[in-house]
């Protein structure tokens, strides 16, 4: 393997959040050139992250500029994009990992001329494929949001080959950053960074919240400093921050820093109190703890930053997370974090303090990173409480997935742990904790899949008889439908439909046999989600292993 | 003359005067006199201004042009073409006036006999045929607020250079495509001049949808037939209303997920100032062309003010009144559409049906129901709708009360030996005496090759010439006279028509209309762009890429005239077979790129 290279169009937290999958690559592949693809702008994000060999710039804008031309002609501006896609081409890497979700990226990655690919790219028809269980799980995620409990880091790491590699986010900081940031924050600290904006509005806590937390939290800490932190387009928030936070001391770098001096001024903090921002992954980077309210669309389940001991809040309002398609308009999940609790929460972790004496708020989940028993990361809620049927679904579906994805054998009984301690719930309690209809509904699932495993053998056996053909596929797609009623007429049942939606959606063209046999690892791995399910819900510890040919 | 004339161009172009000086007028140049004595020119068989009364075409013309500046503010004027009275009447503009005339022949020509001292004085005048070298002129390229404007005549002598100059002057540039919605009435004779109008802008290479208002017709007629009874007139309306606010909305909700550059309305279109407003707000221009009686129909002061441009056909006395109701006006004459109406070879049956030696075809306003039973004796023929059912019309009529569609109305045109045609009038007992603008009929006839006897108009002599390519009637007398002696003048008859219809080809069809309103749109107080890109046809882009046969296979699938946009590029990959090629790959590339860099190009994210 001599040159494996990352393509990540996306923004500055993503890159951030792409530099375990670097190092990881690093460590198993030592003598490999690392190729790094990012946008332009986000070059400096790219330079600091460690072990990468070369960065590729794709100028989004001069690429729209292209296309749009309207004084260059379509011929020329043909060309000129095809100037741009030879310069990647011309390196014929030998593997190329397409980390963002575009079908522009999966065009791009079907023209790079690469031995292998990973992640998203076309099939010979021009569709959008992605040809990786850990990615293809991401359609599943991004659509049964409430019960996902992958970090998206870990969904790299698995799609690179490497799940349960433990390594945490991290950048490499210059030292003439490091030497803007010692002397525009001289003085001993204790120093809190606020980072004020977020990508999105409903994403971003408000100016007023983070102003009365800071009001008492330099109450209760008189010496702290507050560095305030931001792109220029945050100016304006800043100074209503300020002028709401008269008696605090603030030292105000909103606009004034680059991205490395930006990781440099975090260094020096001890602490950074942020909505989910990218901000927050580059503090988690360069070690500083951070503590991030999650609110509107974002949840740390998915994107909490990827290291120990970091800090997480967000509602347990039922909407929360809000959907991709919901732009919301009543934003209560906001208002269930108090800023008078999270004022004396930073003064403890500041202090180096317990916090799990603290008082649990009654509408949100305070939430530590942590890496699991497999190397993955979970979150660890700071206080035990009733569970909601979602919580106890949400474990079982981690842990069937990851078997189902990554072959991790399912252990029943560290999930039943892990809802004891979190939720206080035996396993006896599961099935009186959920809709009583669930138990049948998995049944009827098992029996239907079962059912699809049957058809397909058939059809395995049948050879080349169109007419019959024609009917057991018919008979396939009935099934599914059926699969996916069920899924749909039942929140918590939805992932197991999606899952299995999209894996058959991504079904290479292939043979008859080939198919056929596929196609019964699909069914056979919605039979064995069922089964997890099942037996934790009827805390039946006689879960079989898994059967050869039982997964995708 | 042309000494005094070069006397005042050294002044301000000495080696353009000097080169004036030594050019000949050649064959293509020809002097004439109009009826008002005043010179005109004919120039490359095209007349390059009025026959009738240039100079006072030329007055209109300034005073549209000067009103245009006024309303946008120039202090800067580019005008194609050097017409042949126009820059007398100019002088009068206050701001910097640069002249491009494409032709030194006919520059020549038109000094040699019009006294334009004091406006070339004025003016910067200049001779050439490169766009790259016209636009280098510091008038050209000048800070100050400019008018781009163009004497159609000239334009359509040398259109590649007035697109080239336009493109340059204006942001988006005439040549680029607008998305536009042509919003027709429910129903009537706007109809398919809303038609017409749909297919003169497509032909322009503009992206056009016609909004379809048939199902609304029926409501429409349903609730005529529910209200019918004198006593429900107030809740008519209030049903009207109500009807025309549905359409309304859902006009604006067809807009939503993608608006045009323009909505472009006819006459009796169904908008309220409800729905003209909120097109405002989606930062869609919105034209209105009222090709009505300003006089006879009134709902357009309410209007007025909703719209950015309103056109319209009566210049002289409708600007003043629409001013002060707050709207905008640009004056555009009628047209015909050569796609619907022209020459036919009729069939036997076809000629028995329709045939006649005379007449009329138009619906039965007062005038005429007063008039034309003065002509039944001569064998008039009447076609239309709204006609009195007595007796005496029933017989004139071999289809009474049908609404010929525009195809039987050429047919009838053409079936006929002498057309007439009256303009209608709610009040006067025949011909209107002070009559003023034209109604399409009047084109129509001349498009269609047909010979037509129509009523005295004041604006008629700066469309088509009397005696030459129309005639004319002032009253029942002279009207019956010339119907009398065209029957037996088959020649001059079959002359006058081919007149008629080279002149409206040449000047008169929707294209050029469409054409004039485009480009007043993009010179008005709220200059028009594109919200699209300016995008090539595949024939163009087949053109252009011939070293690369590849790229050329895979658009080569899709029709020549079809603009090579996202969906054609879709529309081209999937049209393949096998595996995807580079090149189709690479054009997959392009149509994503654009929507995935704006996406992630967004400005002030931070994560």
């Amino acid at each position: 393997m001599k040159d494996i290279a990352i393509l990540n169009l996306t923004r500055f937290g993503d890159l951030v959040q792409t530099s375990p999958i670097v190092i990881g690559l690093r460590k198993r592949h030592p003598a490999a050139k690392i190729h790094l693809i990012v946008k332009r702008r986000f070059r400096a994000v790219a330079e600091m992250l460690p072990d990468v060999d070369a960065i590729h710039e794709l100028d989004g804008d001069a690429l729209a500029r292209i296309v749009s031309q309207p004084d260059m002609g379509f011929v020329e501006r043909f060309r000129k994009v095809r100037e741009m896609v030879d310069r990647l081409a011309e390196i014929h890497f030998d593997v190329v990992y397409n980390f963002t979700h575009s079908r522009a990226s999966a065009v791009l990655l079907s023209l790079l001329d690469t031995e292998r690919t990973t992640g998203f790219t076309l099939d010979r028809n021009g569709q959008r494929r992605v040809d990786n269980k850990w990615l293809r799980h991401i359609a599943t995620l991004v659509r049964a949001r409430r019960l996902s409990r992958f970090n998206l880091v870990d969904l790299y790491l698995g799609a690179a080959g490497l799940c349960g590699s433990r390594v945490p986010v991290s950048v490499h900081v210059p030292e003439p950053a490091r030497t803007f940031a010692a002397e525009q924050l001289p003085g001993p600290g204790p120093r809190v960074a606020i980072q004020l904006g977020a990508s999105t509005d409903t994403k971003t806590w408000s100016v007023g919240r983070f102003a009365e937390t800071l009001n008492h939290l330099t109450q209760r800490i008189p010496s702290a400093r507050i560095v305030l932190v931001g792109v220029a387009a945050e100016v304006e928030q800043a100074r209503k921050l300020r002028d709401a936070c008269p008696g605090v001391w603030f030292e105000d770098l909103v606009g004034k820093t680059s991205i490395d001096e930006l990781a440099a001024v975090l260094e020096r903090a001890q602490l950074l109190l942020t909505s989910d921002t990218g901000t927050m992954h580059l503090a988690a980077a360069v070690g500083t703890t951070t503590c991030s309210v999650f609110v509107g669309l974002g949840t740390p389940y998915e994107t909490a930053v990827y290291a120990e001991d970091h800090w997480a809040l967000m509602s347990r309002i039922s909407c929360a997370p809000c959907g991709y398609s919901i732009k919301c308009g009543h934003t209560v999940c906001h208002e269930d974090i108090p800023p008078q609790w999270l004022a004396e929460f930073v003064q403890r972790l500041l202090e180096h303090k317990p916090v799990d004496d603290l008082s649990s708020l009654p509408r949100a989940d305070v939430l530590r990173t942590h890496f699991d028993e497999n190397g993955l990361l979970e979150l660890v809620p700071l206080h035990p409480r009733e569970p909601e049927p979602q919580d106890l679904l949400a474990l079982a579906y981690r842990a069937a997935f990851l078997e189902s994805i990554e072959g991790v054998a399912v252990q029943l009984e560290p999930i039943w742990q892990r809802a004891q301690i979190r939720f206080g719930i035996q396993p006896e309690k599961w099935r009186k904790a959920l809709p009583s209809s669930l138990p049948g509904q998995l049944q009827r699932m098992d029996e239907i899949a079962r059912h699809a495993e049957d058809i397909v053998s058939r059809l395995e056996d049948l050879g080349d008889q169109p007419a019959e053909l024609r009917e057991g596929s018919k008979s396939l797609r009935e099934t599914d439908e059926a699969i996916y009623a069920i899924a749909r007429s039942e929140p918590l049942l939805a992932p197991l439909g999606l899952a299995h939606e999209s894996e058959l959606e991504d079904l290479p063209d292939a043979d008859l046999p080939t198919l056929a046999w596929m196609s019964r690892c699909v069914y056979g791995s919605l039979r064995r989600r069922v089964a997890v399910l099942r037996h934790l819900i009827e805390a039946d510890r006689s879960l079989p292993l898994v059967q050869e040919g039982g997964s995708t | 003359m042309l000494q005094r004339n070069l006397e005042a161009l050294r002044r301000q172009n000495p080696e353009l005067a000097e080169e004036i000086d030594r050019c000949l007028t050649g064959p293509a140049f020809e002097a004439l006199t109009a009826s008002s004595g005043a010179p005109t020119v004919r120039f490359d068989g095209r007349l390059e201004a009025s026959a009738e009364n240039p100079e006072r075409e030329a007055e209109r013309l300034a005073i549209h042009f000067l009103e245009r500046a006024a309303e946008v503010g120039a202090t800067r004027m580019v005008l194609f073409g050097l017409g042949v009275h126009t820059l007398h009447f100019l002088e009068r503009f206050e701001g910097k006036l640069l002249v491009v005339e494409p032709s030194l022949e006919l520059c020549r020509g038109v000094l040699e006999r019009v006294d334009l001292a004091r406006g070339l004085e004025r003016c910067q005048l200049i001779v050439a045929s490169d766009p790259a070298s016209i636009a280098c002129h510091p008038l050209f390229q000048g800070s100050e607020r400019g008018l781009f404007l163009s004497h159609a005549t000239a334009r359509r002598r040398a259109p590649d250079l007035h697109d080239d100059l336009a493109r340059r002057f204006h942001p988006g540039g005439v040549a680029s495509p607008l998305s536009i919605a042509v919003i027709p009435p429910l129903y009537g004779g706007s109809l398919p001049v809303a038609q017409a109008c749909a297919r003169a802008l497509r032909e322009l290479g503009h992206y056009v949808r016609e909004l379809d208002f048939a199902p609304f017709w029926a409501a429409y007629q349903s609730i005529q037939r529910s209200t019918d009874d004198p006593r429900l007139a107030e809740a008519s309306s209030t049903l009207r209303a109500g009807l025309v606010r549905l359409i309304g909305e859902t006009v604006l909700a067809s807009f939503q997920l993608d608006p045009p550059d323009l909505v472009f309305a006819v006459a009796q279109a169904p908008l309220d100032s409800q729905t003209l407003d909120r097109l405002r707000a989606m930062g869609i221009t919105r034209a209105f062309w009222f090709c009505e009686d300003f006089r006879v129909m009134s709902y357009w002061r309410e209007l007025a003010r909703h719209y950015d441009t309103i056109f319209h056909v009566q210049p002289d006395e409708f600007s003043q009144p629409l001013r002060e109701a707050g709207g905008y006006g640009v004056p555009l004459q009628m047209a015909f559409d050569p796609t619907v109406t022209h020459p036919l070879e009729l069939s036997s049956e076809q000629r028995a049906r329709y045939g006649s030696d005379l007449s009329f075809l138009g619906a039965g306003y007062h005038n005429r129901i007063q008039f034309l039973p003065a002509l039944f004796d001569l064998g008039l023929r009447i076609y239309g709708t709204e006609w009195p059912k007595d007796p005496v019309f029933r017989d004139a009529m071999p289809e009474p009360n049908v609404r010929q569609s525009a195809e039987t109305s050429n047919l009838i045109f053409n079936a006929t030996r002498l057309n007439l045609n009256l303009h209608s009038s709610p009040w006067c007992d025949g011909v209107n005496p002070v009559g003023d603008f034209l109604n399409p009929r009047t084109f129509e006839l001349a498009g269609a090759c047909a010979f037509q006897l129509v009523d005295q108009r004041r604006d008629l002599a700066l469309a088509l010439q009397p005696g030459v390519e129309v005639e004319t009637f002032k009253d029942i007398y002279e009207c019956r006279k010339k119907i009398g002696y065209y029957l037996e003048h088959e020649d001059e008859r079959l002359e006058i028509a081919a007149n008629g219809r080279r002149r409206a080809l040449a000047e008169h069809t929707y294209r050029h209309r469409m054409e004039e309103a485009i480009d007043a749109l993009r010179a008005g107080p709220a200059p028009l762009t594109p919200r699209r890109p300016d995008l090539p046809t595949v024939g163009a882009v087949l053109e252009s890429c011939r070293d690369e046969p590849a790229l050329a296979a895979v658009l080569g699938r899709l029709e020549p005239d079809r603009v090579v946009d996202t969906d054609a590029i879709t529309l081209a990959v999937a049209s393949g077979e096998g595996e995807l090629s580079r090149e189709e790959k690479l054009l997959l590339y392009m149509r994503e790129a654009l929507g995935e860099t704006q996406y992630f190009n967004a400005p002030g994210q931070t994560s």
